[in-house]
């Protein structure tokens, strides 16, 4: 007689599938984490548009344009690597520091995909704006072990 | 060989050109003096291939004759034309004779049959080739045309959508064989008759094409690029849009070349590309013409840095058949341009294994940022993937037989012991370093067979980067 039956499951042949999360990260001169520098913003007062909104800030604090703000506030002058933090801020609003929204918006609209270019041309896009983001750079000597 | 066969004459060293112009499909502009049968080439060709064709006399025509005349119907939206035997509608093959002298009210829509193939945005499916002469501008404005004409230049933007841009041969440059040929045979009578060779040929070549367009042969592409960053080094201008046509030009030819007739004559690949760069470049389509001497002097220095003399021990090739630690040591060449490096490092990138280039990145991405090796476009590449290696964050999957005996992944516990056979135990570099790269392939469903193998390949790899390292130090020093 001829039954439906399977005495084994559909996929014993194949083996059963498993699976192990593997996560890891190397980075030689990693700091912990309260010390990193993240990059983030988040508005509370309505703006019409980002660039505008930095230069009323950068206005305010006294200064002419984006460059003399960049040179104010030591924004990194070299390139970074761009990466996303896994551990995101809740809630920050302006008001509270405006040069610290100040620096981090100049460093968000400066950073592409993966690298921070200082001397890059500024887009203050959404898709910028909106990351939570850390820079890192490779200690040369650290990483070959090179003295 | 084809266009002799056809009844063609005197267009014989061109003859590549045309088939490939024929290949790619783009808009072609032929320069020659007036009674040198370039607006009629097309024509030949069409009967060849069976083609229905037409020949738009541009400085006459006007936009009635080219659509028709156009009605609105009751109760709709769209017009429709009523076509006459003028019309443009129907056809394949269109040459525009004397395109420079086109009046201004016949110029948008020339231009968008000629470039966008579509008439008032109605796309004209059918059609195919679109060529367009105009006459030499040595002659302009000389007073020789009968009617007095006043010769007018082509725009540039408009110039740069033609793909190859070719000059009509003069009776001087018939050879002799040609010449008494051409009488005996009568010059305008050409075989009108369709040619199943040029329709297979051209048929074979076409898809063929199409793929080589997605992925070009290194040496086409850094030889295009080469020749552009050259020539506007130089003050001679080449747009970007001219580059991307030289590319596509320079891979017709190359299809052209190699699968012609083994009865014919093959060129190299140093003459093909001289040839295509000849017939590709705007500047004949105006007064300052460049000088042929220079354009060969450009060809070759940019024939010496890509082929490196010899054609086939070129650096391009080299570097990709070279071991991971030699391709590290080309790249910092300083002899090579910045952007060839780039070009090749994308092309390997692109067609390389995931394992080879993960430990070319790793290894290499800090001393190749620091040293200011690649440009922009290659660097974002090179640190997309070296995130990835550095924040290793996956699923490690495998077919488990056995449920009762569990065993493990026995790629990963494999690769595990061999770590720790390493000297030093793991608190050393080379186990952090090997530990990240091992689960980095492994969380990309790579199957690590040997991995010894692997490591010293990697740890091969950082020791280069390490030389190098010292290097620039005791020269900056010295």
């Amino acid at each position: 007689m001829i039954t439906n039956y399977m005495p084994y499951p559909f996929y014993y042949r194949d083996g059963y599938p498993k699976s192990l999360h593997l996560a890891n990260v190397y980075f030689p001169n990693e700091v912990s984490l309260p010390n990193r520098v993240k990059y983030y913003f988040k508005a509370s007062v309505a703006f019409s548009s980002y660039e505008e909104y930095l230069l009323s800030l950068i206005v305010k604090q006294g200064w002419k344009d984006f460059e003399e703000a960049k040179v104010r506030l030591n924004l990194p002058y070299k390139r970074h690597i761009v990466v996303d933090c896994k551990e995101k801020v809740g809630f920050v609003f302006s008001g509270i520091d405006d040069k610290l929204v100040i620096r981090n918006m100049l460093v968000l609209a400066a950073c592409g995909e993966n690298i921070y270019h200082p001397d890059h041309p500024l887009i203050f896009s959404d898709k910028r704006m909106n990351r939570q983001i850390e820079l890192k750079r490779i200690q040369l000597n650290e990483f070959y072990d090179v003295d | 060989m084809f266009l002799k066969n056809i009844g063609v004459l005197g267009f014989d060293p061109l003859e590549k050109v045309i088939l490939a112009a024929l290949l790619t499909e783009e808009p072609m502009l032929i320069i020659g003096k007036p009674g040198t049968d370039k607006a009629n080439l097309l024509a030949y060709i069409s009967q060849a291939l069976g083609l229905s064709y037409k020949k738009v006399n541009a400085a006459l025509t006007c936009k009635l004759a080219l659509t028709g005349m156009p009605v609105i119907k009751d109760n709709e939206d769209k017009i429709t034309f009523i076509r006459s035997q003028s019309s443009v509608w129907k056809d394949e093959a269109l040459v525009f004779d004397l395109i420079n002298e086109t009046k201004p009210k016949c110029f948008g829509l020339i231009s968008s049959i000629l470039f966008e193939k579509q008439i008032y945005g109605y796309s004209l499916d059918k059609l195919q080739y679109r060529w367009a002469t105009m006459e030499d501008t040595n002659l302009f404005n000389r007073d020789m045309t009968a009617f007095k004409r006043q010769n007018i230049y082509l725009e540039e933007e408009l110039v740069e959508n033609f793909g190859f841009i070719i000059d009509a041969p003069t009776w001087e440059s018939f050879s002799v064989e040609e010449k008494n040929e051409g009488f005996l045979t009568g010059f305008t009578q050409p075989v009108k008759e369709i040619n199943a060779e040029w329709i297979t040929f051209i048929n074979k070549l076409k898809p063929l094409y199409e793929e080589q367009l997605l992925f070009p042969k290194i040496q086409l592409a850094g030889y295009a690029s080469q020749v552009t960053s050259m020539m506007n080094k130089g003050g001679v201008y080449i747009s970007v849009q001219r580059s991307m046509h030289l590319l596509r030009n320079f891979i017709a030819l190359d299809l052209v070349n190699e699968h012609w007739p083994a009865k014919g004559h093959k060129e190299n690949i140093g003459d093909l590309l001289l040839l295509g760069l000849t017939c590709s470049l705007s500047q004949k389509a105006f007064q300052e013409k460049l000088p042929t001497r220079l354009l060969k002097a450009i060809h070759q220095n940019a024939m010496q840095i890509i082929f490196n003399e010899n054609q086939e021990n070129d650096w391009i090739g080299y570097f990709m058949k070279a071991g991971l630690t030699k391709k590290i040591e080309m790249l910092f060449d300083e002899k090579v341009d910045k952007d060839l490096k780039s070009l090749t490092f994308i092309h390997f990138f692109n067609h390389s294994s995931i394992t080879e280039r993960a430990m070319l990145v790793f290894s290499a991405h800090p001393i190749l940022e620091r040293f200011d090796v690649l440009n922009d476009e290659a660097f974002n590449m090179l640190t997309h993937c070296f995130k990835e290696i550095l924040h290793v964050d996956g699923e490690l999957k495998w077919l488990e037989f056995d449920v009762h005996k569990e065993k493990g992944n026995l790629v990963w516990s494999n690769g595990q012991a061999y770590l720790l056979s390493l000297p030093g135990g793991q608190t050393t570099k080379r186990y952090k370093r090997g530990y990240q790269f091992f689960i980095y392939l492994l969380t990309h469903d790579k199957l690590i067979i040997d991995p010894g193998y692997v490591e010293m390949e990697l740890n091969d790899c950082f020791e280069k980067c390490q030389m190098i390292l010292k290097f620039k130090k005791q020269v900056k020093l010295s």
